[in-house]
């Protein structure tokens, strides 16, 4: 029994549930995230009002499913990331956590 | 998503195809409103107003003053919403006026109006008549007038052929009123002959009750026989002309005296009332290749349209309706000239600020593709057009027509719609360069980051503009579509900025999305751009030296206050509008009173061969002894009441205005001299009159006198014109005080009269009858379309002077034949003068234009004014001026200045009181949004600066500061306050950063310059469109001096002012 853990940008949360459908998933939960990078702030100089921090939409899929589906899911995340944002900046980050027990 | 309204509407739409169709339904609906509002010359104005014409027979001026006009004007005076009651109490009538305040409704007031005058009925003196009243709207002003003229025919035939046309022409759908201006038409004359009449023992109003009597039919009723009903008709008409000769008048010794035996009966056309002609000007005759100048006999039809009707359907309809009538009613040798299309003119305008405003989209379009590039451009591109597409469609739906104010209400706003769709594009442009957010939640943080700052910088201009829209007076219904009309569109462009211009950026900008570090590797720096090191180099030493602080801030303050110097010395002169570029020029000639129609004419075409002189004439109309068909200022002026003898008009029509370099303005000043000069010779009164761009005056200059006697009024009123005719730069000196006329009048001496059984009404009624020539009664020929008058009257050669009137004779009641010269008295006087009224006080009108030296009325009054200071005046007695209101009472002397000085005075104080309200408004804003009340002080110290552009730009270009002028003030105000707000907002953020106010105010500074530059780009060029046309200069103006100085002024002295205040507060007090 694993933990599986999706993290991606709200855009492509649409995607997640998809895939988490054709993986035949039987129950997932998810939660809105709401998360900071907190590069230096630089005036950009033909900005027309001020900025704040920037803050990034994001959801969080979870599930407890077994290594298989999960590892065919980490996959599947793996050839999305490569044919979607080409640019890299906000892929979706996927992780397999082991689980000690549970009754 | 957490995000704000802005943002929140974004996110519904950035990525919805819902959007692609809103974008394509709003341009529809805007292409469709263009198609469906009608577009007119003028903007409609409701002012309802109305002539009261009374008639008092015999009564001499003072006694219709006092029986008439006063107890008429106080019963119009309780009639709420009326703003002025006018009156001219005539020999024997009275013309009382009542004109209701601009904007109220015209059916309610109009029936208040009747309901007061039905109270007026019963206090009316028992000879007075019946008040005619007429009302008079915009829409009377005939949009089309058709001149036919002909080499081979006379005015009679044409008039029979405009008479068909007319009707015809009154067919069509939303035409109102037409008129037929000159033509003699068929009358049937009965000339007497005194000698016969007297022989026979036939007095006038014998042949006069005969032929009355005659001409009668009606329905008897009917009888009953067999069942069945008949219906009897008894009388029998008089349908030709040789009925009426055969009406027996007498029977002597059985042999019938017939009518043909004492009078010779004419049918044919009357005796001219008016002479109408048309004759080519240089440019026509060169087209058509006839001889310019020559005056062939004219009949002009003029066509007015129903409110609300699009001029240009009326007018081709009208143009169609000419064409298929060729050859059957129109012959082939009498030629139809338009020589009036306002649905042309209108549609002209239409198009010209169409094109303007395409041109104003494609530069401000051109200067966002500077900064931001083509994609940027394109999105700018297509979300204006959308923004004036939906404006125009409420246009439509607030029963706006599409003329030059609502059209110019678009062209003054483009430069600033821009703005919303600007910023939310570069703003997205920028977070998606940055790549600090993934680029859906880049574009709506982008818009979501600008979303309330556009919001307050919107409300700001709206608050500049919308305090127009309570401009009062005639001036009113000028301001207010471009108030809302820009404040409809500002709003609309704010909408169209968060629904459609996210979805074009999120699309178009994507490309965008290239590396924050530029081709060297090197994260870009701020402090190595050469903005900063310019502001920087320009901040510090300010900053750090008081000296150069207060010397920079003085310095302004001296120059602020040197370039108000240039009102002052007249070199930048006030003036409410200048002159349009008009295609028609008028001409209004008075001769001396008592003229005859005959001198009249040939001074009026003497004058007009001067126009031949002028090359821009393309054709010109003369009108003797009536009015040209009025446009709207001759509506204001009641031009149309011109219907005597001793008054011409010549309606002179220009080439058009693309085909020539000088303005009619130009033209009208050197037509003045030449006309005036012919004038002379004949003691003429020639005035050149042209077709003011606003609202119109009674005359440019009025000066109204009012006192305690009308013989003093009359004596400084007199001395007032001689100044005007002397004072440089005023022109067309006049005053509405006749000239004196002499008038017989025939007394009835009542013991001769009854002595030989003459009743004094048969003296008076046989004179009425043949000098008045008022139709005995009317043919009834079915044919006909108009009504035949049947006239008595003597041979024109027995009745020029009193003693050829002596042959004639009454008939007493013994039979005798009396002569009228045993019966009457013959004296000779003047005709007393007409005394005018103006909210119940008489009063004097001293009316002028100003044209060459002086072009602005106010200075006139400045100039003219000085030397009235001078004048004698009675013992006892001051004269005062006033410039607005109406004096108190009439116990002293005063002059009152009105005409245009009234409008100016009432626009520029409406626009001043306009402007304070939007300062407040403006300062309730900012405070709102920093919750500080000293900071918006030192932001609003911006607009004043604007002033020094606006003065020097108006001061290099020579133009006059206009009511436009003043707009563009106002709506600068909004933008350079929006300025201010941005860029303390930013030295506040910078200082929240931990920064030093020093760095914070030059960061601040050389972040915000850029687009601060590049709202005062779109400003500029989008005014440029507007730099060459004559009313809108003054905008354009404005709207170009101001925004450059006022911004690169901003730059500098909001920020140092900032820092001059806050300089003793430590940082954390500042920000707190």
């Amino acid at each position: 029994m694993k933990l599986l853990i999706i993290l991606s940008i709200a855009e492509y949360a649409n995607e997640v549930r998809e895939l988490m459908v054709r993986n035949n998933v039987p129950v997932y939960s998810e939660t809105e995230m709401y998360g900071f990078r907190t590069e230096r702030h630089q005036p950009d100089i033909r900005s027309w009002f001020s900025q704040g921090d920037q803050g990034i939409y994001s959801t969080l899929f979870f599930s407890f499913q077994d290594e298989k589906t999960v590892k065919t899911i980490l996959k599947e995340v793996e050839a999305y990331n490569k044919d979607h944002d080409h640019n890299g900046d906000n892929p979706l980050h996927a992780y397999q956590v082991a689980v000690e027990d549970f009754a | 998503m957490n995000t704000g309204l802005a943002g929140k509407i974004a996110q519904g739409f950035i990525d919805s195809k819902l959007t692609l169709l809103l974008m394509i339904a709003f341009l529809a609906i805007g292409v469709y409103g263009v198609w469906l509002t009608p577009s007119e010359e003028e903007p409609q104005i409701d002012v309802p107003m109305a002539d009261i014409y009374v008639g008092y027979p015999g009564a001499s001026p003072q006694e219709v003053e006092n029986k008439i006009a006063i107890p008429l004007e106080k019963v119009l005076s309780n009639i709420s919403g009326v703003e002025y009651v006018y009156s001219t109490s005539m020999p024997e009538m009275a013309m009382v006026s009542a004109r209701f305040f601009v904007g109220q409704d015209v059916e309610e007031s109009l029936v208040r109006l009747y309901n007061e005058i039905m109270k007026f009925m019963d206090k009316k003196p028992e000879a007075v008549t019946m008040p005619m009243i007429k009302t008079r709207s915009i829409n009377d002003v005939p949009i089309v007038t058709l001149t036919l003229w002909s080499e081979t025919q006379d005015d009679y035939q044409l008039r029979r052929v405009a008479q068909v046309l007319d009707n015809e022409i009154k067919s069509i759908t939303d035409v109102a009123e037409t008129k037929i201006h000159g033509g003699r038409s068929r009358t049937i004359q009965v000339v007497l002959d005194k000698e016969k009449m007297a022989a026979l023992s036939v007095d006038p109003l014998r042949i006069a009750q005969t032929v009355k009597v005659a001409n009668r039919e009606f329905n008897s009723g009917s009888f009953t026989s067999d069942d069945e009903e008949f219906l009897v008709q008894t009388g029998s008409f008089l349908e030709t002309a040789e009925d009426v000769a055969n009406l027996v008048l007498d029977v002597r010794g059985g042999d019938p005296i017939l009518l043909r035996d004492v009078a010779e009966i004419k049918d044919g056309p009357g005796e001219p009332a008016s002479y109408v002609s048309y004759s080519p000007g240089p440019v026509a005759a060169e087209e058509k290749g006839i001889s310019a100048g020559g005056a062939f006999p004219a009949v002009t039809i003029s066509v007015a349209k129903r409110q609300g009707a699009d001029a240009m359907t009326i007018a081709t309809d009208i143009d169609r309706m000419v064409e298929e009538l060729q050859g059957t009613v129109v012959t082939s040798d009498i030629h139809v000239e338009s020589t009036r299309n306002y649905g042309k003119t209108a549609t002209e305008k239409v198009n010209t600020l169409m094109i303007h405003l395409l041109v104003a989209v494609l530069s401000v379009s051109f200067v966002v593709f500077l900064a931001m590039g083509w994609r940027g451009a394109l999105v700018v591109f297509i979300s204006v057009p959308i923004t004036f597409a939906l404006t125009l469609f409420f246009y439509y739906m607030y029963d706006y027509t599409l003329n030059r104010i609502t059209l110019f209400a678009l062209v003054f706003v483009t430069g600033i719609v821009v703005d919303n769709s600007i910023i939310v594009a570069e703003n997205m442009h920028r977070h998606f360069k940055m790549r600090n957010l993934p680029f859906k939640q880049a574009a709506i943080y982008a818009i979501n980051e600008v979303g309330n700052p556009t919001i307050l910088a919107t409300f700001t201009v709206i608050a500049a503009v919308i305090p127009m829209a309570f401009v009062s007076g005639l001036m009113g219904p000028y301001m207010s579509p471009i108030a809302i009309g820009a404040t409809v569109a500002m709003i609309l462009s704010l909408i169209i900025s968060l629904i459609v211009t996210p979805w074009l950026g999120y699309r178009l900008l994507k490309a965008s999305r290239v590396q924050a570090i530029d081709s060297s590797g090197k994260r870009y720096k701020l402090e190595d751009t050469i903005i900063y090191k310019v502001y920087d180099k320009t901040m510090r030493p300010l900053m750090e030296s008081s000296a150069k602080r207060w010397g920079f801030l003085i310095g302004t303050t001296i120059v602020l206050f040197g370039t108000l110097v240039l009102f002052y010395t007249r070199s930048v002169e006030v003036k409410m509008l200048p002159f349009d570029n008009k295609n028609e020029i008028q001409l209004i000639i008075d001769m001396p009173e008592g003229a005859t129609l005959e001198r009249t004419e040939a001074v009026a075409q003497e004058v007009g061969l001067v126009l031949l002189d002028i090359p821009e004439v393309y054709d010109y109309q003369v009108y003797s002894g009536t009015n040209a068909p009025i446009n709207f200022n001759g509506l204001v002026r009641s031009y149309d009441l011109r219907q005597n003898a001793n008054v011409a008009d010549i309606q002179v029509n220009l080439v058009d205005k693309s085909l020539r370099s000088d303005q009619s303005h130009d033209i009208a000043k050197r037509m003045r001299p030449m006309v005036q000069k012919v004038g002379e010779k004949y003691g003429a009164n020639v005035k050149v009159v042209e077709v003011p761009p606003g609202p119109p005056v009674m005359s440019t200059l009025v000066a109204e006198v009012y006192g305690p006697d009308l013989e003093m009024q009359r004596e400084i009123g007199e001395d007032i014109k001689t100044i005007f005719s002397e004072t440089p730069g005023i022109v067309d000196a006049d005053w509405m005080v006749e000239a004196d006329q002499t008038k017989y009048y025939f007394n009835v001496d009542r013991q001769k009269a009854g002595m030989s059984g003459v009743m004094p009404n048969q003296v008076t009624e046989a004179l009425g009858m043949i000098l008045g020539q008022h139709p005995v009664t009317s043919l009834y020929d079915e044919k006909e379309s108009s009504p035949v008058p049947i006239t008595l009257k003597l041979d024109e050669s027995d009745r020029a002077g009193i003693h050829k009137l002596g042959g004639l004779n009454v008939q007493s009641q013994t039979g005798a034949m009396i002569p009228i010269t045993d019966l009457v008295v013959e004296e000779e006087k003047t005709l007393e003068k007409s005394i005018h009224r103006k909210n119940q006080r008489r009063v004097v009108y001293v009316t002028a234009e100003v044209a060459g030296e002086i072009e602005s009325p106010v200075y006139a009054i400045l100039d003219a004014g000085d030397e009235i200071d001078g004048l004698n005046v009675p013992e006892g007695y001051a004269l005062a001026q006033q410039f607005s209101g109406q004096p108190f009472n009439s116990e002293n002397l005063t002059v009152k200045w009105d005409g245009e000085w009234q409008i100016t005075l009432e626009v520029f104080r409406d626009l001043g009181i306009a402007f304070g309200v939007v300062l407040l408004i403006i300062y309730i804003l900012i405070v709102g949004w920093f919750q500080d009340f000293g900071v918006p002080i030192i932001m609003m110290i911006a607009i004043p600066l604007s002033l020094i552009g606006i003065l020097l730009g108006h001061w290099f270009t020579g133009a006059f500061f206009t009511a436009t002028s003043m707009i563009g003030l106002i709506a600068l105000a909004g933008i350079m306050v929006r300025n201010s707000v941005l860029l303390i907002d930013f030295i506040q953020i910078s200082l929240r950063q931990g920064n030093s106010l020093q760095d914070a105010v030059v960061e601040a500074g050389a972040v915000r310059t850029m687009p601060i530059l590049l709202t005062a780009g779109t400003v500029v060029i989008g005014a440029i469109v507007i730099l060459f046309d004559p009313i809108f200069q003054g905008l354009a103006i404005s709207l170009m001096g101001g925004a450059i100085a006022s911004t690169a002024l901003t730059l500098v002295t909001v920020p140092l002012i900032y820092f001059m205040v806050k300089n003793r507060l430590s940082r954390e007090e500042i920000i707190r």
